[in-house]
């Protein structure tokens, strides 16, 4: 061997160590992060399937293994998790519903650079940094049923009896949804807003010159602009849907009878408030589960379509 | 100051050569500016000797010394990037200080070099602030000043000027060759400007393609350029280049054709008509249509009209011939020129 | 001529008045829960529930807020709960969050994609669905009785991570090679030039931690089983259920100490809340 040649050796021998010492840095520097993420994020994702498959409590999880019997029992035994599901739904759809068309009302309603403008978005932006619960109370406060509450006393000046807002199964749900539109308005017309300011102007002011009518520029030009973000808000508000909790179990808990019970508020329940009944609560959180890993790839679809479209 | 060589250096990056085989010698003391197209591999040459960018195979030396995996800290060469890459964080004075408190430089030390240094480079009432705050000549002078403040054994730079306006450019062109001047170190500048190359070089490099086409000093390199692609690359207007016979080739430069009213006497002489004509100042570029091709004319006088009949005329010595592949010939021009002309079927068509 | 001009603006602005005085009337209407809230924490009892209500207190008391902080284990402690939670939470996070973005960012190594995956995964995964496992391994490690299980399971921001290591990926090479040529180690590269430069994406990032964890009321209510790890977000229903009858003057004066920290904060960044949440809802 000449001396040239295991110079070589002896260098790639030296480059091979240095980079796995360098992943063994990387590896370091990415351990603590990795350790929280498996611990806290992927294994209970796992763990919840295999929770599903037990009946037990949170003594003792693993007490018998029962199958699909639990999915088998949400599903067709269960009195309580379709109604569930279902108040999710509806609260869901009225909600995606009421957000996006407000959110764009205003969002066009603040376009121009004005300070009225900046200081309406500030406003309306505020309830969405205020704790769910914090809202929560504060609109049971208004919505008292009683002749001193709030909105009843404004009733009571127009000669109108009171209403039981948060009381009935009728208005219960109801009441519930326009305090979280409340709450949700500034922030989505904000996104839709920054969307819109992207829009170079001069597409307007070409269309200004083509003398199209201001609807006409809407729903024509505007819209179809926004379609990306719009698509990426009924994504958003819906899987942030399907997780209302705070403001519920707050303002109604559930009631009256089972009229606001959503989703989380059925795993919460049969998860630890119950007898023996953490796998039921289990085999329903793998259901929100699956609704929510199917919304997430829905966006990424989304996402690929909005590529195309730039 | 140090002597750079490079031995057998081959980059690539992935499957994508940038360098071929390179072998060169940047001299101690002298201003080596490597130019050529973008993607010639100028750059990439300029990371190896930094040590930021690692040859793939090949060895670089520095004095003699084999430097191909030494740590860019202790290479003992400063760089100043296209960008600058100024710590946007940091005031201009710990910009200077960075490099110096990290190789441990004593307190009063470092603070009569930043001194030493921020003066020479007019940055003194600057040194507090942070360069967010400061124009792009001032950037450019921290990034010099970052660089010279270690007093390098070789001072490298990646297309300093590009990012500076015309007039600040040509300033700035000046006062590092007085740097230069004054540092007597190695420089190695890369530009893909031919006339910064010229003007501020010692050396050329010229390169294209992840090779060496030529190296020499500007005189050489405008005068004896060694194919086609080095005499079209160097000068500006283009040297006009015709095809002749057999593939081969004419060159002359613009401003060796003189350009007048009535024939004159040189070997190569034509009539033509003036198409276009743009006033510089203290010159004037004409293009004129010859018989079959259109020429461009760089001429000191400016009273030529669009329309005008002219006739153009240019040395012997100032014509170069080129090969079918573009290779310069050299020996026995005046045969060669004979020979064309029989070919073209007569060519002084005055 | 001034006047002219005078007259001119107002010509154009008179179209748009109409328009105005809708608009403020709905930005006060946006605004009117959080007055109410605000000055029925001022009434006593006695007038929070008469018919019909007075807007602005006739006796303005500081009665509600000297009850409740003395009310049960005392609001004091709750206060102090949060804190103490929302800061170790951010503290966590930004010294788990600096390394593995760097790496993510500047580093390669084998099982790179893999390891980042974990990342967006843990962005998309709501605490709905991890926390009946986190909790039975709190139990397990016996941790229940203490503040750890509203803390740990938050230290890896997976928000935090993705936008840290996209504002590192931002910084030009040419400035960390710089550094190395001024013979930086990396660690200095970090500390010295990747994590200054970062600056005001660690506040963003700490800013939205501060308010969802602050806010946070689903975690603790599933993760604590004794008052005395619980934070204010917890306090308020507590206070709800101590008395005879629900005393709103007082559920609104415990209101008012969750709210207005975040209202603090809000008004006087407002600018910058509003463009960061912009930034994070377009991503």
């Amino acid at each position: 061997m000449t001396r040239e040649e295991s110079t070589q050796k002896r260098l790639r021998r030296s480059a091979g160590r240095r980079k796995r010492l360098g992943w063994a840095a990387s590896y370091l520097m990415v351990l603590p992060a990795t350790l929280f993420l498996l611990a806290f994020t992927i294994y209970p994702m796992f763990n919840l399937v295999h929770l599903s498959l037990f009946k037990g409590n949170a003594m003792n999880p693993y007490k018998q293994f029962v199958g699909l019997d639990n999915y088998k029992n949400i599903f067709f035994v269960n009195h309580e998790f379709l109604p569930a599901l279902k108040n999710t739904a509806y609260y869901t759809l009225a909600v995606v519903v009421l957000l996006i068309s407000f959110a764009v009302i205003f969002a066009v309603w603040m376009f121009k650079d004005r300070r009225i403008n900046d200081l309406a978005q500030t406003v309306f932006f505020t309830p969405h940094l205020i704790a769910a619960v914090s809202c929560a109370f504060i609109w049971s406060w208004l919505y008292n049923s009683n002749n001193y509450g709030l909105f009843n006393s404004v009733l009571g000046f127009f000669h109108i009896a009171p209403v039981r807002w948060l009381d009935t199964t009728e208005t219960a749900m109801n009441s519930v949804i326009i305090m979280n539109v409340w709450k949700g308005i500034g922030y989505y017309a904000l996104i839709i807003l920054s969307a819109l300011k992207a829009v170079p102007p001069e597409i307007y002011e070409a269309a200004k010159l083509d003398s199209a009518p201001r609807l006409t520029v809407f729903f024509k030009i505007t819209l179809p602009m926004l379609s990306p973000q719009l698509f990426m808000l009924l994504v958003t508000i819906t899987t942030g849907s399907f997780r209302v909790f705070d403001s519920i179990r707050i303002m109604t808990g559930g009631g009256p009878g089972a009229s606001t019970t959503v989703l989380t508020m059925f795993i919460y329940d049969y998860a630890f408030q119950r007898n023996n009944a953490l796998g039921i609560g289990a085999a329903a959180g793998v259901v929100l589960m699956v609704i929510l890993i199917l919304l997430t790839l829905l966006d990424f679809k989304g996402l690929e379509k909005k590529v195309h479209y730039q | 100051m140090a002597q750079i060589e490079f031995r057998q250096v081959c980059k690539s990056f992935g499957n994508a050569k940038v360098i071929e085989d390179c072998n060169l010698v940047l001299q101690d003391g002298k201003f080596t500016v490597l130019v050529g197209a973008s993607g010639c591999g100028k750059t990439t040459l300029l990371r190896m000797v930094a040590g930021i960018g690692p040859a793939t195979s090949g060895q670089v030396l520095m004095d003699g010394r084999d430097i191909t995996d030494l740590e860019p800290g202790k290479r003992d060469g400063a760089m100043v990037f296209q960008n600058y890459a100024i710590y946007p964080t940091m005031t201009v004075r710990e910009n200077i200080e960075f490099g110096l408190r990290n190789k441990k430089v004593p307190k009063t030390e470092r603070d009569r070099l930043i001194k030493e240094v921020a003066e020479s480079v007019g940055l003194m009432t600057y040194l507090d602030r942070k360069p967010g705050t400061l124009s792009g000549g001032q950037r450019q002078r921290i990034a010099l000043a970052r660089a010279m403040v270690k007093k390098p054994k070789v001072f490298l730079m990646d297309e300093p000027l590009s990012n500076l306006d015309a007039k600040l450019r040509v300033a700035m062109r000046v006062e590092l060759i007085e740097l230069h001047e004054k540092l007597k170190t190695t420089f190695v500048y890369v530009t893909h400007d031919q006339v910064e190359a010229m003007s501020m070089a010692d050396i050329i490099v010229l390169m294209d393609k992840g090779k060496i086409l030529q190296e020499g000093t500007p005189e050489d390199i405008y005068n004896e350029p060694d194919t086609v692609f080095i005499a079209q690359f160097i000068g500006s207007p283009a040297m006009n280049v015709i095809p002749l016979a057999e593939g081969y080739q004419l060159g002359y430069r613009p401003e060796k054709v003189t350009l007048d009213k009535v024939p004159g006497i040189a070997t190569y002489r034509r009539r033509g008509e003036i198409l276009t004509r743009e006033m510089l100042g203290s010159e004037t570029l004409y293009k004129v249509q010859l018989k079959d091709c259109a020429v461009m004319v760089k001429s000191l006088h400016d009273s030529f009209k669009m329309g005008d009949q002219v006739y153009i005329q240019v040395d012997e010595r100032n014509l170069y011939y080129f090969d079918a592949e573009g290779r310069r010939i050299r020996s026995d021009k005046g045969s060669l020129f004979e020979k064309c002309a029989t070919l073209a079927g007569g060519n002084n068509d005055a | 001529m001034r006047n002219a001009q005078i007259k001119r603006r107002l010509r154009n602005y008179l179209p748009s008045l109409p328009g105005d005085i809708l608009k403020i009337v709905v930005v006060l209407l946006f605004l009117f829960p959080f007055y109410w809230m605000m000055i029925t924490a001022f009434k006593n009892h006695n007038e929070a529930i008469v018919t019909p209500p007075t807007l602005w207190p006739k006796v303005f008391t500081f009665g509600n807020f000297i009850k409740i902080s003395k009310m049960g284990i005392g609001l004091t402690h709750y206060a102090i709960n949060s804190v103490a939670i929302t800061a170790s939470i951010i503290i966590i996070q930004l010294a788990v969050m600096i390394p593995a973005a760097y790496a993510f960012a500047r580093r390669d190594f084998p099982l790179k994609g893999l390891l980042f995956g974990f990342v967006l995964v843990a962005f998309m995964v709501p605490g709905q669905i991890t926390y009946i496992t986190t909790y039975l391994t709190m139990a397990k490690l016996k941790l229940m009785n203490t503040l750890w299980p509203q803390i740990i399971p938050f230290g890896a921001n997976a928000f935090g991570i993705f936008m840290l290591r996209q504002s590192f990926k931002q910084i030009p090479d040419e400035i960390v090679e710089s550094a190395k040529l001024d013979n930086a180690t990396e660690i200095q590269v970090m500390a010295k030039i990747m994590v200054p430069m970062s600056k005001s994406s660690m506040i963003t990032i700490a800013m939205f931690s501060f308010i969802s964890h602050w806010n946070e009321y689903f975690w603790p209510l599933v993760m604590t089983n004794s008052e005395k790890v619980r934070p204010l977000t917890l306090a308020i229903e507590k206070i709800k259920d101590a008395e005879y009858g629900i005393q709103w003057n007082s559920i609104m004066a415990a209101n008012c100490i969750l709210v207005v920290p975040v209202l603090i904060i809000f008004l006087f960044a407002s600018k910058k809340i509003i463009e960061a949440f912009a930034y994070r809802g377009l991503k």
